[in-house]
């Protein structure tokens, strides 16, 4: 197991060498103005700027230069200082957001993962309780139901469900409000009293002893969360249900059943955990897919995470961004990945020993 | 392991539930919530529910602002764009400000008189005294000077510096490195480094000594290269903001050695210590900016003036429309920004309209509409930035956009646009009327000249081109593109009347404003003779720019917006700058408006300097190398509950001194 | 071989039909006849054979009397109780006392639980044993069926198929119950082995006084072991007879077909013997023959078995037949 772990870590490397090198190679289809066009803020008014853009950047030398100079930064001749060099851990500058990339991913990443925290519970748990049950009564009123909300939800696009939420959850009842907290208690978080243990928020308002900010924060996350649900349901609803189906399906429940378990026994612990191989994988991808941070979801409910601010850089054609974004991205992926392989040791035995 | 799920799962559900009922107000008092700010929570709710909620805000101290994009750059050396301008208002000051709404009076602020020489060309501004910057120090003539020093020699055409670079080195010398080696080494170090040090040392000292400060006087002296008409307008904004200059030599910037200036030249924002950092003289103090989310602003308590009414100010950047839409209506937003073409839906929920009336310069009273509704709509003021048609007089040979490139039908000669008559019939043939109605909704006035209302040089009662199809042909008939000397309507041979031409128009994709005005031009065109062609081709951004740049379009749709409130920031790039530069216009035509362009900045007298303009807006609409569309007016929005506004369209944003909630 | 004239379980008119769904709204258009009528009795300490043609619905028969199915229509006592009419809990109770070893020894046993677990659930489940006490009973059941106890760590898919069956047998008998019904438990499983799991069966009934019903797929499997044989065809039992008197005398045309497929030791013999070689395929099962179900391969059908069916009759003591030519 640790060989296989280690080998797939060293492999980390090269994976996110050969993305560098897919983006980097497709931005050679722009000539050197369309580029240094990128990195100039809307309309501009100087013809200056672009020169000074291409002369920066070097956007007009060898594409070996300008990759080893992204890769690994170049030195001022005049302070004699390195400026950028990815592998010095200096992603570049984020035009859209003013702050080094590195800062702009260290700062919204665990927004990113506090939200998948708290989503891929109610995700997953709901998401599988529905398949069971709709599963376990097959063809039953429930597993009817099910199937009409499962096709609402595929169908419901993140953009229309999440605004149609905040219409009525935000902008009428104003239970729960997008952003990540309100003034009062940002304040509260930004005063020197509160501690960033773990740089997750909810976690610090709880190591805090902060249950108001704490409260505050789910309330900004609820909407996100039922929004990310509701839409993800519907897969893991399909999934389950099928894969339950098939388990129902199997012989050793029916030898569960003849040894006299309960009807409940028979399917928490024979039938579900069985039925959860394929459930495993979905969950995988689920995590993987938040943890990239949720696009539509996150821009829909002004939630700072990762996924917002690739929107925004992507929109604005900050490619030194998009370009760490797809970098960091390519790394969650892979250790995600290599995480839910182990997970799939841990659920199912035969794939464990083998 | 099933245990802790289920565990975790009705922690899940009871914590939303929770969250939930703590909807409506803060659950609990926080206790300690900010030590910078301690009242800031104290009292949570609405005293009486039954009030209706939109009469009212829930916090009047804290006032937030929605809007999308945050700045680039708080260093007000470097900061050029309102978003940033906006912030570096409101903690900065200058030695003069805007008088309210004027756009063209102002009012002493950081110096509390000023004097000029009576050539025009040296400004003796008399410092204010008990003035502390936020971090504590007293402010002093010599951080004035440090300020606009540093500035100057900051430079970089990344900057808004070539506003003060040309009074002070003279027209045409835009930046630090002209006076160093003619501006060959503009935004670039290494190059400019690469200058004998002497040379260096004396560009620095010549910054010096045209910038001097006697704090035992209180006094700053500016010399100017000579006289400069719009010279109190251009150090009005933010670029003119005083920094103090220990602090900002401890946080990284110019040390203000003449001996090392050239180290922090063309600094880009990335590298800049001030970029995320201020210290300023102003109403409000800069508390944080989490950047791409929200910028705080809290009151200066220790104002030289009286406190501003607001306690704290925040941004919030929330990039999605509909967002921002659900704060505005949840009564979460004070200011929203609303993309034109969600107007509609906010006009229904406005209550309240205040209209412009152009001849008192000035809003009328705001009349109620629907009382139930939340929102104030501002509209009618004549904008500060324009969309113009920009014909190409020499076109790239590269260009992909002009078919053929020749006068057979299929395509035009490069120097199409060089033909006046071809201009002028270009622009008879553009409708005014269906481009302000389908782009503006009806809201926007036709431009008769260069500069904007009220500025020296304005005209209302200029002639100006409009939709004509007998002059667009009689124009077209008078041009004589195959150039032998035979007007087309004429030339037996037959010209552009009788081949007919194609070409195709660019837009940015995603710029319908740009779009619409060449389809209308396009429709008009075949029209007339349904020879003529004109495709439009949307392109991405990035190329966009390049054929631009390259002038690889027959004709650009371009917007300028305005840098100071002045004639000379207008005709500048239209007739000798930028955009004439783009144009690739005639030579002799260039130097004619040279002329006149530097003549009329340096005059100082309104109505010499109107007349110098007045000859340039004939020459321009006799030949004209651009057709000016029109300017948009205002349509704005506010919670009904805010007061106190000053609508200054010169402002990045807003000034939030004045401004207070109900 | 020791039969008492106790009857252990009595099966009435047993039929039970598998529903078949349709379209969006899945509604039933038809059902499979699996088991359509089936009466019969098990004595304590016999050996019941249940032979037919694969889907001809010995499994569900099986099941349907362990309740694992709901069924249809029919009577099911066992020990003088009617299990159709025990609630839930008194079901699972029941269950202690009658256990299946089941056809396919792969899909049997749950792939993620270990030996120990599979044999030491049901102790659990009907709290016959606790803690430690679980570990020594399995012990004790995996040397029973010759299984090293060591073993009891591992999981499923790492035996053999003849290893996973006793790892059946184990579990069934982890309960000491009276009655096991035995779904082909040979039929998987090698031919060298084969003998084994028999041999260690008829240990068994011996050791615990056991009671089977042992079902298989053709004749030859079941005459070592059974002290009775029923033959069924396509959800019905169309033969019921002590075994030596089914061999010798088959009354039915499919016993008779059937036996005759069965190859005897002596090759002389065997090519000497009439056989009866059915023709076509088993109909459906969701849309049986009106009449006889075995008349569209009956080689002496009439007229009438079309019009109405045999009645299952005792023609001789112990020997039921459902024919209309038979006597
Ligand atoms: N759960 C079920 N749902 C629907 N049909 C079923 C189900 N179980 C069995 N059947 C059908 O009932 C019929 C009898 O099946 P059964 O498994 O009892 O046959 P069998 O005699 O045991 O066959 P084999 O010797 O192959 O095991 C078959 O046609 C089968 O397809
Ligand atoms: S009843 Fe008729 S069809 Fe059925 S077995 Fe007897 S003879 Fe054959
Ligand atoms: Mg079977």
């Amino acid at each position: 197991m640790m060989t296989y772990i280690i080998r797939r870590l060293m492999l980390v490397p090269f994976l996110l060498f050969g993305v560098s090198i897919l983006i980097f190679g497709m931005l050679q289809f722009l000539d050197p103005i369309e580029r240094a066009s990128l990195y100039i803020r809307g309309d501009f008014k100087s013809e200056g700027q672009i020169q000074a853009a291409v002369k920066k950047y070097c956007l007009d030398c060898p594409i070996y230069e300008q990759y080893t100079n992204w890769l690994i930064g170049t030195i001022d001749s005049v302070s004699g200082e390195r400026e950028g060099g990815i592998l010095f851990g200096n992603f570049g500058w984020s035009k859209t957001t003013s702050q080094p990339v590195a800062d702009l991913i260290s700062h919204r990443f665990p927004n990113t993962l506090d939200l998948t925290i708290w989503a891929v519970g109610p995700i997953i748990l709901i998401g599988i309780w529905l398949g069971v049950q709709s599963a376990v009564h097959h063809n039953g009123i429930f597993d009817q139901a099910a199937r009409i909300f499962s096709i609402v939800g595929t169908s419901f696009p993140t953009f229309v469900f999440g605004l149609l939420v905040l219409m009525i959850f935000y902008a009428n009842l104003q239970w729960f409000p997008p952003g990540r907290l309100s003034d009062t208690y940002s304040q509260v978080v930004r005063s020197e009293s509160f501690h960033h243990y773990t740089t997750l928020l909810t976690f610090d308002a709880l190591l805090n002893g902060r249950i108001d900010v704490f409260l505050d924060a789910l309330r900004h996350m609820f909407l996100p969360i039922l929004t990310l649900s509701y839409l993800s349901w519907a897969t893991f609803l399909r999934v389950t249900r099928g894969s339950m189906l098939e388990t129902l399906r199997q012989e050793y429940v029916t030898t569960a059943r003849a040894k006299g378990l309960s009807e409940r026994d028979v399917i928490n612990k024979h039938a579900r955990p069985n039925a959860m191989l394929p459930v495993v994988t979905l969950a995988g991808f689920t995590v993987v897919g938040l943890m990239g941070g949720v696009i539509i979801t996150e821009t829909v409910f002004d939630y700072p995470g990762i996924g917002a601010a690739a929107a925004q850089a992507s929109a604005q054609l900050d490619v030194i961004t998009v370009l760490g974004f797809a970098m960091f991205n390519g790394f969650i992926l892979i250790v995600a990945n290599l995480i839910v392989d182990i997970l799939y040791g841990v659920v199912d035995p035969r794939v464990r020993l083998s | 392991m099933r245990k802790i799920f289920t565990i975790l799962s009705l922690l899940i559900v009871a914590s939303m539930v929770l969250a939930a009922c703590g909807g409506a107000a803060p659950v609990e008092d926080p206790a300690d919530p900010a030590p910078a700010d301690p009242a800031a929570p104290a009292d949570p709710a609405p005293a009486d529910p039954a009030a209706p909620e939109a009469m009212g805000s829930s916090d009047p101290t804290t006032f937030t602002i929605a809007t999308f994009g945050g700045p680039e750059t708080l260093d007000p050396a470097l900061a050029y764009e309102t978003a940033g301008g906006e912030i570096i208002q409101n903690v900065y000051e200058t030695l003069v400000f805007y008088d309210g709404i004027h756009t063209d009076k102002f009012v002493p602020m950081l110096a509390e008189s000023w004097e000029v020489s009576d050539d025009g060309s040296v400004y003796t501004f008399n410092i204010r005294s008990g003035v502390t910057f936020h971090e504590g120090q007293d402010m002093t003539a010599s951080d004035v000077a440090y300020s606009f020093q540093r500035g100057l020699l900051f430079g970089g055409h990344a900057s808004p510096q070539w506003l003060l670079a040309e009074p002070f080195f003279g027209v045409g010398n835009d930046d630090i490195t002209c006076i160093v080696d003619g501006c060959a080494s503009a935004d670039d170090r290494e190059a400019l480094s690469a200058n004998d040090p002497a040379t260096l040392v004396a560009a620095c000292e010549t910054v010096k000594s045209a910038i001097v400060a006697d704090d035992a006087a209180g006094t700053v002296t500016m010399t100017l290269a000579s006289s400069w008409g719009p010279f109190i307008a251009t150090i009005a904004q933010s670029w003119g903001s005083v920094l103090d200059q220990d602090w900002a030599i401890a946080q990284g910037a110019w040390d203000g050695s003449c001996d090392t200036w050239q180290n922090y030249y063309a600094e880009p924002s990335e590298s800049d210590p001030l970029t995320t950092v201020m210290n300023g003289t102003g109403p409000f103090v800069f508390d944080h900016y989490t950047n791409g989310e929200e910028l705080v602003l809290t009151r200066n308590d220790n104002y030289w003036q009286a406190p501003a009414a607001l306690e704290r100010v925040v941004w919030k950047y929330v990039d999605e429309w509909g967002t921002r839409f659900a704060m505005a209506q949840a009564g979460d937003a004070d200011f929203f920004s609303v993309p034109p073409e969600n107007r509609s839906q906010v006009d229904a929920l406005s209550g309240e309209l205040c209209e412009f009336d152009l001849a008192a310069n000035a809003y009328k009273e705001c009349v109620v509409t629907d009382d139930a509704q939340p929102f104030r709509l501002y509209k009618g003021r004549p904008g500060i930035a324009r969309t113009d048609m920009f014909f190409v007089f020499d076109i790239n040979p590269v260009s992909n956009y002009v078919g053929s490139g020749q006068l057979d039908g299929n395509g035009i000669p490069l120097d199409f646009f060089s033909d006046v008559h071809i201009r002028k019939a270009f622009a008879s043939c553009f409708d005014w009327d269906v481009y302000i109605s389908d782009v503006f909704d009806g809201e926007a006035v036709q431009s008769p000249v260069i500069p904007l209302a009220g500025m020296p040089g304005y005209q209302a009662d200029m002639p100006v081109y409009s939709y004509d199809p007998a002059v667009c042909e009689a124009e077209f008939k008078l041009a004589d593109v195959d150039k032998d000397g035979i007007p087309a309507g004429e030339d037996p041979e037959g010209d552009v009347w009788t081949t007919g031409f194609r070409l195709q128009a660019l837009y940015n994709q995603g710029n319908t404003t740009r779009q619409v005005v060449s389809e209308i031009l396009a429709g008009n065109l075949a029209q007339v003779n349904d020879l003529f062609n004109v495709e439009t081709v949307g392109l991405p951004w990035p190329t966009f720019l390049r054929t631009l740049r390259n002038a690889e379009g027959p004709y650009f749709v371009s917007g300028w917006q305005e840098d100071i409130h002045d004639a000379h920031n207008w005709y500048q790039p239209y007739v000798v700058g930028t955009y004439a530069g783009r144009q690739r216009m005639d030579a002799d035509l260039k130097a004619q408006f040279q002329d006149l362009v530097n003549r009329g900045v340096a005059e100082s007298d309104p109505d010499a300097r109107a007349a110098i303009y007045a000859e340039l807006n004939q020459l321009f609409y006799d030949q004209v190398p651009t057709a000016l569309l029109a300017v948009a007016t205002s349509h704005g929005y506010e919670q009904r509950w805010v007061t106190g506004r000053t609508l200054n369209p010169i402002f990045s944003g807003d000034y939030y001194y004045t401004i207070s909630k109900k | 071989m020791s039969a008492n004239n106790e009857v252990l379980l009595q099966v009435k008119d047993l039929e039970m039909h598998f529903p078949i769904y349709r379209g969006v709204f899945q509604r039933k258009v038809g059902a499979v006849r699996a088991v359509d009528g089936v009466t019969f009795d098990v004595r304590r300490g016999e050996t019941l054979g249940l032979v037919g043609e694969s889907g001809c619905g010995k499994s569900t028969t099986g099941r349907t009397i362990l309740q694992l199915y709901k069924p249809t229509n029919g009577g099911v006592s066992f020990e003088g109780n009617d299990l159709l009419k025990l609630k839930g809990e008194e079901m699972r109770l029941m269950r202690r006392k009658m256990q299946m070893i089941f056809q396919d020894p792969y899909a049997s046993l749950n792939p993620r639980m270990t030996v120990g677990q599979l044999v030491g659930e049901p102790l659990m489940v009907h709290n016959v044993a606790t803690g430690a006490e679980i570990n020594e009973r399995v012990a004790h059941l995996l040397k029973v069926v010759n299984l090293n106890p060591a073993f009891s760590t591992r999981y499923p898919h790492e035996f053999s198929g003849g290893q996973r069956q006793r790892i059946g047998v184990a579990r069934a008998l982890a309960l000491q119950p009276s009655f096991i019904i035995c779904d082909e438990p040979i039929s998987a499983l090698d031919v060298s082995i084969q003998a084994q799991v028999v041999n260690l069966l008829e240990e068994l009934q011996e050791q615990f006084n056991l009671t089977y019903l042992f079902i298989a797929h053709d004749l030859s499997m079941v005459k070592h072991i059974s002290d009775r044989v029923a033959v069924m065809y396509l959800g019905v039992f169309v033969e019921v007879a002590e075994r030596d008197e089914l061999y010798a005398k088959p009354l039915h045309p499919y016993t008779q077909a059937l036996l005759s497929a069965v190859p005897i030791p002596d090759p002389v013999a065997d090519a000497k013997r009439a056989r009866t070689i059915l023709k076509g395929d088993v109909p459906s099962p969701a849309n049986p023959p009106s009449g006889c179900r075995f008349r569209t391969r009956c080689p002496i059908a009439e007229a009438r078995c079309a019009d109405s069916r045999p009645e299952f009759r005792e023609v001789s003591p112990g020997h039921f037949v459902a024919c209309h030519l038979v006597n």
